[in-house]
């Protein structure tokens, strides 16, 4: 089996240039998000939707009338402020790895074509691709939610249905430039079939963009996780989101700061893990912005 | 000249195909709700005869295309529909609403611009020195941080633990200000009435700030990149043999030239900035489309759901526009070819 | 661009600065501003029967009659009234002739007729079904008028104390229309509207023609703000005056500012749980026992209410002429438990519902909601809470495709229990979720029953065999709060009426 050599060289630095700093900070962050998701029933101190109608509103414990049993204190129904944060840590991942992976899918696939094949389809995918893009994309996934109904599955399906153009246009673009790449040429003169083509030369040049994006995306997918549970559109009230507590939070803003900014403090963690961690890797992985040295 | 108008009205004709594809798409999205809006509507002695009045006055009897139809036409009159739970004309709805939206938007970006361009020159200073990792570190941050919860954040410093600024509505109750044009600084301007004006811009801070600061980092970037790229353009460099001080290098040549991709990126980010009203809007109980339209999810209310996202399409669809257009009269190699 | 920037910083200072000014501006004695939860739906305030905005709809229009804070309907517009015959099917009212709408025109009886005759013809006003009996109006005096309807209607006079009931100008009615009317309405109430900003803001100045003597505050305004914790903020910073509406928890905090005086009271509304009949599951009458049982209607009050909010066993607010003293179903949790087994379930082999409810609709709805939740699942019922709004409830509830328990806050400034439990267990109103057949008739007779002793016992019975069978669960008698300057005079009422017209400053 013939492979054609690629440009990009893959020697022993490969391991030695990932050490960017933004590729390790966000990537320890987004392992310990991972663990924190993971082990959350050994983490979380209680059950995270058991009301304790007694103890409704509890400050932390290092406050006045704090209680060891609760450790971030108590939310309006008497519920473990840091139990939530810990679950919370759940669902966003949840979404994020799913939708993530959707709008991968998707996105990169209608890509691969519209760029390769070019002609008819590239034209429609793209002329679709640019009315998606003129709706606000709060807007459209709030209203797929009200088509669909609320639930963690819509929600991830709603995010693919509107972030599913980010992974389209650029790798698209990508794919346009590497088809013309001399490898390529060469791989038709063969006689290569195009299946094999595109999964031996351009899938591979395109990977470390597809990386970027998907970990950019994961930090998107929490974002509109949150924007959808603060107004009360993505998950049934026993599953714990952060959206959710900012929303309850909004309403004990005076006396119970703290149930508002556990979960401020969880999405911007997550959020600046992902970000991150695409950053980094677009500097590491592309070749052009790692020789000018910074981000674009 | 010819090129330019055939261009604009090209481009126009887009837009205007663009509208109407998004019409479809939004009719299509709100008929998926298993919903009957009738049901509010009517009493309980209501007959089969009174239902189906209601239903044509409505649009909402035959099939999807029909009911598309009938819509479209009425649109096309200016017609958007009554809103159910308001039962109010949405076009009248929209009046009031978009002008405050607007109104934050605009505000917004400007507050973005006076913290990004700055800031891009000063990432772009910092190329190469000690302090450009912390800097793009504290970027990335901010980043991070979308604008609902800088909403959050903004009221707890400035409105609960050192309450100085506003974070309730456009105006203060006591100032009456006229709607001439609906853009409230404008209409105290009019009026002469500075303290409302002040009043008025007083309450668009926080909320044109939480926009401002989720915008803003974007636009550093792009700037800082754009100005490191001309820095090594042939002319910069000339200019800079030539004796011209940095300063001034910076502003005559090479701002003028990063402007053009960081005109495209606002317009391209437009569309999130909008997006962003909705949430901020809720949060600051500011009367604009954003929170109509969080309203009219929540009640079900097709008619103005329909409304009020197709306005948001025409705006982002006209400020693309427009920013297309700015963006050929700045740039030179378009407009010689 | 440095110009620009210092603009910018100039107007910011500039603003900061003039921060200080608004706040000042308070001591105005004739102006009032009242932070306020919800907006009108619309001007026409025949067309809703929104309880929340009625406080609003009162200070601009006016009604034939009033129910005060003892609950008892008394004539305001009208002057006197009585029926013609026996059965209840004919009433004459006699209207003041002193009374005024805002463009300085005079009602009269003919008013009172068109505002009727519009509801009669037009099914889509509220007010149609609000006075669902009328079968016409006649004027025969310029001041006097006869109501003439299908049934007997011993309660009319309530309903003309009510919602929707407010008397609106024919001849500028017909002159300007339905959409001049609501983009200028004008009725017979202590206030004009000078100013509207739909969900923002409600401008309105003392009329001074009222009949009931211009009102002492000269300029009231409405802000409307739908957040809570908005409201509080409001109010705190001294920006506005009353802040309506406030959640419980925030009034003990607020008491204790020197400048704020904070007060939860009961009032004329109750929570209650809503149990669709047409959803085969809640067909047994032992799950509806054991769901009853199982909430700690005094823990929720604790928890949500300051302890300030009455647990209820009957759909009727304490004291009211359809409760009956001493009459509890007490919580028991083993009982529920021993209950829900008779039905079939248990906690190795639970059931599972969905409960609606609304958020920040009123006070701690969704908190209580999310308890309750807890309470049931404990026993073996498994809730999930789902948020809804009431729009969409009322929508899913009138054609019959709510799908789950709803918890509801029903209004009723009246007290009567009619409109209480005759409103929420009648099979044929579309306000009711359960719909017990038998129930029609033992309504008709009620409803035309002119002996009140006979009417109201007749009721108090009904509540109770309605408590046994657990048709519609009744948790808490529902309260209201009100923060406002401690300069300021503010009333409250059973009715849980906001009347700035009955304020007045220190």
């Amino acid at each position: 089996m013939t492979t054609i050599a690629m440009p990009v060289s893959r020697g022993d630095g490969w391991i030695r240039r990932l050490a960017h700093p933004k590729v390790i900070v966000g990537g320890v962050m987004a392992l310990t998000l991972a663990a924190v998701a993971l082990f959350a029933p050994w983490l979380a101190p209680n059950d995270p939707n058991y009301q304790d109608l007694l103890a409704t509103l509890l400050p932390p414990m290092w406050a006045d009338g704090g209680l060891a049993q609760y450790p971030l204190g108590t939310d309006t129904l008497g519920r473990c402020v840091l139990s939530r944060v810990i679950y919370g840590c759940r669902l966003a991942l949840l979404v994020a790895l799913a939708a993530a992976v959707g709008t991968m899918l998707l996105g990169t696939v209608l890509g691969v074509l519209a760029g390769y094949y070019r002609g008819r389809f590239d034209r429609l995918v793209s002329g679709v691709v640019i009315l998606w893009m003129a709706f606000p994309p709060v807007v459209f996934s709030m209203m797929l939610m009200v088509g669909l109904g609320t639930g963690v599955r819509n929600v991830i399906l709603a995010v693919v249905l509107v972030d599913w153009t980010r992974f389209y246009r650029v790798v698209r673009s990508e794919v346009i430039v590497v088809r013309e790449r001399e490898y390529v040429h060469a791989a038709w003169l063969l006689g290569f079939s195009h299946l094999r083509i595109v999964l031996r030369e351009v899938l591979p040049a395109v990977f470390p963009l597809i990386i970027t994006l998907f970990s950019l995306q994961m930090g998107v997918a929490i974002i509109v996780e949150a924007i959808l549970s603060f107004v009360g559109l993505s998950v049934p009230s026993d599953v714990v989101a952060w959206g959710v507590m900012l929303a309850d939070g909004r309403d004990q803003i005076y006396h119970a700061g703290w149930n508002l900014l556990a979960p401020v403090i969880g999405i911007i963690f997550a959020v600046l893990a992902f970000n991150l961690l695409s950053d980094g890797l677009r500097v590491v992985l592309d070749p052009r912005l790692r020789k000018r040295g910074g981000d674009a | 000249m010819t090129l330019a108008f055939s261009l604009f009205a090209r481009r126009l004709g887009s837009m205007f195909v663009t509208a109407l594809c998004l019409s479809v798409v939004v009719f299509i999205v709100l008929r998926m709700i298993p919903s009957d809006p009738l049901a509010m509507l009517l009493p309980p002695s209501a007959t089969q005869a009174d239902i189906d009045a209601v239903r044509i006055e409505l649009g909402l009897n035959g099939t999807i295309f029909e009911q598309y139809m009938v819509w479209l036409g009425r649109a096309l009159q200016g017609d958007l529909g009554s809103s159910i739970y308001f039962r109010e004309p949405v076009t009248a709805l929209l009046a009031t609403t978009l002008p405050a939206t607007l109104e934050l938007v605009l505000v917004s970006l400007a507050i973005a611009l006076l913290i990004s361009i700055p800031g891009g020159i000063l990432l772009y200073k910092l190329e190469g020195r000690k302090g450009e990792m912390g800097a793009d570190f504290f970027l990335v941050v901010l980043l991070s941080i979308p604008s609902f919860l800088w909403g959050i954040i903004l009221i707890i410093v400035f409105g609960v633990m050192f309450p100085i600024l506003p974070f309730m509505g456009r105006v203060d109750p006591s100032f009456a200000v006229p709607s001439i044009t609906g853009f409230m600084l404008v209409d105290a301007l009019l009026q002469g009435d500075l303290r409302a004006l002040v009043d008025a811009f007083s309450h668009l801070i926080l909320p044109a700030l939480a926009l401002a600061l989720s915008f803003s980092p974007i636009i550093v970037r792009v700037l800082r990149s754009s100005l490191l790229e001309t820095a090594t353009e042939q002319y910069v460099m000339t200019a800079r043999l030539r004796g011209q001080s940095e300063w001034n290098v910076l502003l005559r040549h090479m701002l003028k030239n990063a402007a053009l991709p960081t005109l495209t990126l606002i317009g391209v980010q437009f569309g999130f900035l909008f997006g962003g009203t909705l949430l901020i809007e809720l949060i600051f109980s500011f009367p604009g489309i954003g929170n109509l339209m969080v309203q009219a999810i929540k009640n079900f209310d097709l008619p103005l759901i329909q409304g009020v996202a197709l306005v948001f399409c025409l705006m982002v669809l006209l400020i693309n526009f427009c920013v297309d257009s700015l963006y050929v009269v700045l740039n030179p190699r378009v407009k010689t070819s | 661009m440095k110009i620009w920037q210092k603009t910018a910083v100039g107007l910011l200072f500039g603003a900061l600065v003039s921060m200080g000014g608004p706040a000042l501006a308070q001591d105005k004695p004739t102006e009032l501003k009242i932070a306020f939860p919800v907006d009108v739906p619309s001007w026409d305030p025949t067309a809703f029967t929104a309880p929340p905005g009625q406080s609003i709809f009162k200070a601009v229009f006016d009604s034939p009659m009033f129910v005060d804070d003892n609950q008892e309907a008394v004539p305001r517009l009208i002057k006197s009234y009585r029926w013609l015959d026996d059965e209840g099917k004919e009433l004459e009212l006699e209207f003041r002739d002193d009374v005024y709408f805002h463009d300085g025109s005079k009602m009269t009886a003919e008013d009172f007729k068109f505002t009727f005759d519009r509801a009669i013809q037009n099914k889509t006003l509220s007010l149609n079904g609000m006075m669902a009996t009328l079968t016409s109006v006649e004027v025969i005096e310029p001041y006097k008028a006869v109501a003439t309807f299908s049934i007997a209607s011993p309660t009319v006079l309530k309903y003309l104390g009510f919602l929707a009931a407010y008397i609106l100008p024919k001849d500028y009615f017909e002159k300007v229309g339905e959409a001049g009317f609501q983009k200028q309405p004008i009725g017979a109430g202590p206030y004009k509207l000078v100013d509207y900003q739909r969900g923002s803001r409600i401008t309105l100045e003392a009329f001074d023609k009222y009949w009931q003597g211009e009102p002492d505050i000269k300029r009231v305004i409405f802000e409307i703000v739908p957040d809570s914790s908005a409201r509080v903020a409001a109010v705190e910073s001294g920006r506005v005056d009353v802040s309506a509406q406030i959640p419980v928890r925030e009034v003990a905090r607020l008491e204790k500012n020197p400048k704020l005086e904070a007060k939860v009271y009961p009032y004329s509304e109750i929570y209650i749980l809503q149990i669709p009949s047409y959803v085969d599951t809640f067909q047994s009458v032992h799950l509806r026992r054991a769901m009853q049982m199982a909430i700690d209607k005094q823990g929720l009050s604790r928890a949500f209410y300051n302890n300030v909010a009455k647990p209820i066993s009957l759909l009727a607010t304490k004291d009211s002429p359809g409760d009956v003293a001493g009459f509890d179903t007490p919580f028991d949790r083993d009982k529920a438990i021993e209950e829900l087994a008779k039905a079939g379930y248990s906690k190795d082999k639970p059931l599972k519902i969905r409960l609606f409810s609304s958020n920040n609709t009123f006070p701690s709805d969704y908190d209580m909601a999310r308890a309750i939740a807890q309470m049931w699942s404990q026993i073996g019922v498994e809730t999930t809470v789902e948020e809804i709004t009431v729009a969409k409830y009322l929508e899913l509830s009138h054609s019959s495709k709510l799908d789950g328990v709803m918890l509801y806050s029903w209004a009723n400034a009246t007290g009567d229990p009619e409109i209480f439990t005759g409103r929420i267990l009648d099979p044929r109103m579309r306000f009711s979720t359960w719909k017990e057949p038998e129930l029609g008739d033992e309504f008709d007779r009620l409803n035309t029953q002119m002996d009140e002793e006979k009417r109201l016992e007749g009721y108090r019975q009904l509540n109770i065999k309605a408590a046994e069978n657990a048709w519609s669960i009744p948790v808490l008698q529902s309260v209201s709060t009100i923060v406002h300057n401690k300069d300021l005079n503010v009333p409250t009422y059973q009715t849980g009426y906001i009347l700035p017209q009955e304020y007045s400053w220190k």
